[in-house]
């Protein structure tokens, strides 16, 4: 057990980065719509299952993650709402005729959806086309 | 202990469709009432998201804090992550319709107003109707159950009721199948292919036994037709042997012994033939017979022996049995009986004939017990050893009139005599 856990741990890095190391579409994202001297710290995951992850957290609290090529996976404001220019179009459209008045509070895509949460608390799932799936409950 | 192939059958078809129609029925009914509810459930859900909308444009909805009119209620909640899952479970409350408690299911979930306040939300629906058809299922499913049940006994039992009649038919012929006659067992044509397969096999097997026993027959009878041959030329040779001057007392009553031995073989090996040919229906020729004059001519040639055993001789009745029957057969039948009669008789004993239109008798005293009428006619049966005797006396009779049943021989024990009795079968 002990062997296997000390094996896992050798397995799994997590590695502190500074801003610049981070790759450049990550970088762009981050001057685009935040401010990069908000960034209080980088680290970069390496799972031996799953391919390089980068985290990083703001000052005010909001999390970012990014993949390994440096696009977004994740924004998690921790207080306010997420950028508007971050959701896409048909999005924000679907959001703004069935959900009036609610914000996104929070969002993550993999390559093959979107995950929206709102103000009201509501779990929304879309297409990676910005089509609406489900609600998530 | 054997039971009849339907209930063999049912018995196995009962267990299975027990088994597997519970199981059937039960999967059924889950199956049912998860969609029912699921469809209830869907129906929540949809109210939820259009409570949600509502609270986003109209915010006073927030203020419904008890079921009503509306079938929701909103109160305050606490901050979660997880504030908007969504739980449901059965109540039951009280409805003024009925005014009484009815079941009711309710979903419990929570949200967020636009000033992030957050609130749970219960909303809930009658399930009255669904309840009541989940009952009715359940009762309409056991219906079903037993009916079919009944339906899949009686069908098999009825089936294989039909199906099994002409394997009866076979069984029954198989009962009238006489051996020695292969023509009694007459094969029924069916329908069902294994039991036509049964009829050609059992013709098949048959015809096989029949042919083997023709052949015994005949080798029987030749063998038995070879064996005169050198039974009569040891006897004369024996003959020869006791003719020679020279022989003293001791091993001319020896040679003496060994011809009585071998005059017994001979008359053994007469009433082989005799039986062979009887069987194989030689004395086929008939004509009208007199039995009662041939019982006269017989008791003349027999009185010697008759007078020698000082038997008590009474012929009574003067009625003529008169039949269509083969001379010879009916004469060795006659002086069987009457051999039989006098040998078995006690010295100074009865002998009493008796002499109707349809019936004869021909009765004697004797040393003996009441004979078993069951054994007496098997062939080599003795009763007491009588080492004079063949044991084939009876057989040969039983042979008689087995092969020409016009006729009938039976035996009973009547008044201290052993009584014989001819009788005519009509038919």
């Amino acid at each position: 057990m002990a062997i296997a856990m000390t094996a896992m741990s050798v397995q799994a890095q997590e590695k502190v980065l500074t801003v610049d190391q981070l790759p450049q579409t990550a970088q762009q994202f981050i001057k685009q719509h935040y401010d990069v001297k908000s960034v209080s710290h980088v680290i970069m995951e390496d799972e031996f299952f799953s391919s390089k992850e980068f985290k990083v957290a703001l000052v005010d609290g909001t999390e970012l993650e990014f993949d390994s090529k440096g696009q977004w996976t994740e924004v998690d404001p921790e207080k306010g709402t997420v950028p508007e220019a971050i959701i896409p179009g048909n999005i924000r459209s679907y959001i703004s005729k069935s959900f009036p008045n609610n914000k996104v509070e929070q969002i993550s895509r993999s390559s093959r959806k979107y995950e929206v949460e709102l103000t009201s608390g509501l779990d929304l799932e879309f297409d990676r086309n910005g089509k609406f799936l489900r609600i998530d409950d | 202990m054997s039971v009849s192939l339907k209930t063999y059958t049912n018995r196995y078809l009962v267990i299975a469709i027990l088994a597997i129609m519970a199981i059937w029925a039960l999967l059924f009914y889950a199956v049912l009432m998860d969609e029912v509810y699921d469809n209830i459930d869907d129906g929540l859900k949809n109210q939820k998201i259009e409570i949600i909308r509502e609270a986003y444009t109209n915010p006073d909805i927030v203020n419904t804090t008890v079921f009503g009119i509306n079938q929701f209620r909103i109160i305050p909640g606490t901050a979660d992550e997880n504030i908007d899952k969504n739980y449901f479970y059965n109540k039951e409350m009280y409805m003024p319709y009925d005014e009484e408690d009815e079941p009711y299911r309710i979903l419990r979930t929570g949200f967020y107003t636009k000033e992030g306040k957050p609130y749970q939300l219960e909303i809930r629906t009658s399930t009255v109707e669904e309840d009541d058809f989940l009952i009715n299922l359940a009762f309409s499913l056991a219906v079903l159950y037993v009916v079919i049940a009944i339906s899949i006994i009686l069908i098999n039992y009825l089936g294989l009721t039909k199906a099994l009649r002409p394997f009866k038919l076979i069984l029954n012929g198989l009962g009238n199948y006489r051996f020695g006659n292969s023509k009694s067992f007459i094969p029924i044509k069916s329908q069902v292919k294994e039991f036509d397969n049964l009829n050609k096999h059992i013709v098949q097997m048959i015809e096989q036994n029949e042919q083997i026993f023709e052949q015994q027959k005949r080798f029987i009878e030749n063998a038995s037709h070879e064996l005169q041959t050198p039974l009569a030329v040891t006897i004369s040779k024996l003959d020869l042997l006791m003719d020679d001057q020279l022989l003293s007392e001791g091993p001319l009553s020896k040679i003496a012994e060994a011809k009585q031995s071998l005059l017994r073989m001979v008359g053994l090996n007469k009433s082989l033939l005799t039986l062979s040919r009887i069987d194989n229906k030689q004395y086929h020729e008939v004509e009208a017979v007199n039995f009662s004059e041939l019982i006269k001519e017989l008791l003349d040639d027999f009185s010697d022996l008759i007078q020698f055993r000082e038997l008590q001789l009474e012929v009574e009745g003067e009625d003529q049995f008169v039949t269509n029957y083969n001379r010879d057969l009916a004469s060795i039948l006659i002086s069987n009986l009457l051999r039989n009669a006098i040998k078995y008789n006690t010295k100074g004993g009865i002998l009493r004939i008796r002499l109707q239109r349809d019936r004869i008798e021909i009765a004697n005293s004797s040393r003996g017990e009441a004979l078993n009428p069951n054994y007496i006619f098997e062939r080599f049966h003795k009763g007491a050893q009588d080492s004079q005797s063949n044991g084939l006396g009876l057989s040969i009779i039983r042979s008689i009139v087995d092969n020409y049943p016009t006729i009938s021989v039976s035996y009973a024990y009547d008044e201290d005599l052993h009584v014989f009795s001819i009788k005519k079968i009509v038919n």
